[in-house]
């Protein structure tokens, strides 16, 4: 699948052409906190909005902590920055901007079993992209943390 | 055999999922809810009107959509053999139908009182009871604001950009300003769900601000490709699309 050249530039300014792949359709079913999860079905966001999924037991909130324990729910665990590819698991990162003196979750990427990572941009398509820098931006932040888990 | 009456009243949120197939019988799923959209009540419906002279996915849809608005377990195999007739789609709307184990009058938009065969009704005998308050059907001229609409939709993807915070999408400006069309941009918004199809974009949020109902029962919450489904069925029950 071709990618969209030039088409996130504004929002992702570190989305080189040449070094991202959409890999999917647009599809605004779901999302990438979704995606990272490896649910295509939903659209994950702690809203309590009856269009949003939440995993139950997370907290409804906004915030890096309940982000994690959704993710735990999937079986992911903190693994500190380590971003290196490891045979056997499964890694997920997760982006957050800071908004009035806290940190939002904003995003998160998968990684793939080629050490690259898979974001869902959005409503809008699926990435694969190379580095986890590549959609550090305004709009995401930064990667605050990374979970991991053993490869299904 | 007789024809006990079933009164419908309660103000249920209930709803039917319909094949809708115009050239043969209507075969639904309805279900009840509770107030909480829970689903206390699943019943398979078939109901058969090779009858001539009026829509009968449209009757099928409003009749099972009010026999489901009962309390009363009448509903399974609830099969109609008939003729009717509609004065015009929309209030004032009358549609008789008569048939084997099923008369149904239909007044004032929605069917008001239901003759058939079925357990635990009223008794038959009493067409001239004053008829409970229901949703009226409404109709809005989807050519207007059209042009309004589609400028608000293409900018709000912008604004939204690549963001996955709901919060975040709902409070674009553009956003905002279709909620802030009323009633007046139902229409719109139900066909550009209509031609999204199992992608539907974020148009849940606006529909119950606007409507402020919320159709989708809990065990299909965030599942936005059911979810669709609902509304859309919601959309006809209430007159902003065609059945």
């Amino acid at each position: 699948m071709a990618s969209s050249k030039g088409r996130y530039a504004a929002v992702l300014p570190n989305l080189t052409d040449g070094f991202w792949l959409a890999t999917s359709p647009v599809d605004p079913t779901y999302n990438c906190i979704a995606w990272a999860a490896d649910d295509n079905e939903n659209w994950w966001w702690p809203s309590g909005c009856p269009e949003d999924y939440w995993p139950p037991g997370a907290p409804l909130e906004n915030t890096v902590e309940a982000f994690i324990i959704a993710y735990g729910t999937r079986g992911y665990v903190p693994c500190g920055m380590d971003s290196s590819y490891e045979s056997g698991f499964e890694k997920v990162a997760l982006y957050a901007s800071e908004r009035f003196g806290t940190l939002k979750p904003q995003h998160a990427a998968r990684q793939l079993d080629n050490g690259c990572w898979t974001s869902k941009l959005g409503p809008e398509e699926d990435i694969e992209h190379h580095m986890l820098m590549d959609v550090e931006s305004p709009v995401y932040g930064k990667v605050v943390c990374i979970l991991k888990r053993p490869k299904p | 055999m007789t024809y006990p009456l079933a009164l419908f009243q309660t103000n249920t949120s209930v709803f039917g999922i319909d094949s809708h197939n115009e050239d043969a019988d209507d075969d639904f799923e309805a279900v009840r809810l509770d107030d909480n959209q829970n689903i206390i009540d699943r019943r398979h419906i078939v109901v058969s009107f090779p009858a001539a002279g009026f829509n009968r996915g449209t009757i099928a849809k409003r009749l099972i959509h009010h026999i489901a608005r009962t309390n009363g377990p009448t509903c399974d195999d609830y099969m109609g053999i008939g003729a009717g007739f509609s004065v015009t789609p929309f209030p004032p709307y009358a549609v008789l139908i008569i048939g084997l184990g099923a008369v149904s009058a239909f007044t004032d938009g929605y069917a008001s009182v239901c003759l058939g065969s079925g357990r635990d009704v009223v008794p038959f005998g009493a067409l001239d009871l004053k008829l409970p308050e229901l949703k009226r059907p409404r109709l809005i001229d989807v050519s207007a604001d059209i042009s309004k609409f589609e400028t608000l939709r293409n900018k709000w993807r912008e604004e939204r950009g690549v963001s996955s915070s709901t919060i975040d999408i709902v409070t674009c400006d553009s956003y905002q300003k279709i909620i802030g069309m009323g009633e007046r941009a139902l229409p719109h918004i139900f066909l550009q769900m209509q031609k999204e199809g199992d992608k539907p974009d974020q148009w849940f949020w606006a529909l119950r601000m606007i409507t402020q109902e919320n159709p989708v029962p809990r065990e299909s919450w965030g599942k936005r490709k059911e979810m669709v489904k609902y509304w859309l069925q919601w959309a006809v029950l209430n007159g902003f699309l065609k059945g």
